[in-house]
């Protein structure tokens, strides 16, 4: 994990050769936001930044982030396979 | 091929006709083209930089240094041999003109000669550079992280000294 292998994983998953590896592609981006968030609020719960204020907009970001990722995965999948 | 087996050359192909119709309308208004999945990329490309600016901060505490690790696992020991030893990594980020550019370092090897070293010399890097952290190892010069020469002397000293 990575604090900027979403983008990379997203910008894979736009050159994607299918739509199912499309899905696969921001279903791995969906999973690295998730991880740079959990770590992002172990650093806030640990103290281990002077002003976890800072934080709190990534936070939020990635939050916004997982649920677009998420939508996008499931739009891109049920196109894909409309009897899925 | 099926119905949904959109292939790559074909996303590629539709862009580039969307990027060259418009791009008498984007000289006209001064506007870049906007692909779908731009703005998402420009948030991850957001959130991946405020994790990188995060990131001194974190350095500065103890007990921080495995949690860098995971959020920057960047400077590991394999991407450090690479960048030393020219590995597929160091390669792939560096064009040779790049390379060219900037020519050789001041007491380094050559590419040839860095394609040589021997599997002792190798495994006496790797363990130098095992002992450096991660943030440490970002702040030093490469020529610092090189094995030592045939001569015994060199950087394996300067390295050892900024251990503590």
């Amino acid at each position: 994990m990575n604090g900027y292998a979403a983008g990379a994983n997203y910008e894979e998953a736009r050159g994607a050769e299918s739509p199912a590896d499309f899905v696969h592609k921001v279903r791995i981006a969906l999973k690295e936001v998730r991880e740079t968030r959990y770590w992002l609020k172990l650093t806030v719960r640990a103290g281990l930044v002077n002003s976890p204020h800072g934080i709190a907009p990534l936070i939020d970001e990635a939050d916004q982030l997982v649920a677009i990722l998420t939508a996008s995965a499931n739009t891109a999948r049920r196109r894909a396979d409309p009897s899925a | 091929m099926s119905s949904t087996g959109r292939t790559k050359g074909m996303n590629d192909e539709r862009r580039a006709q969307r990027a060259t119709s418009n791009s008498n309308a984007n000289a006209r208004h001064g506007t870049p083209t906007r692909f779908k999945g731009d703005d998402i990329a420009e948030r991850l490309l957001e959130l991946a930089a405020g994790v990188v600016r995060l990131l001194p901060s974190l350095t500065k505490q103890p007990g921080a240094t495995s949690l860098v690790k995971q959020l920057e696992p960047e400077w590991t020991e394999s991407s450090l041999l690479d960048a030393v030893h020219g590995g597929p990594r160091a390669r792939a980020r560096q064009s040779p003109r790049a390379v060219n550019a900037v020519g050789p370092r001041e007491g380094t090897r050559s590419r040839s000669d860095r394609c040589t070293l021997g599997s002792f010399e190798r495994r006496e890097a790797h363990s130098e550079i095992r002992n450096l952290t991660p943030p440490r190892c970002a702040g030093l010069p490469l020529s610092l992280l090189l094995p030592k020469t045939a001569a015994g002397e060199g950087p394996e000293t300067k390295v050892l000294d900024a251990t503590p």
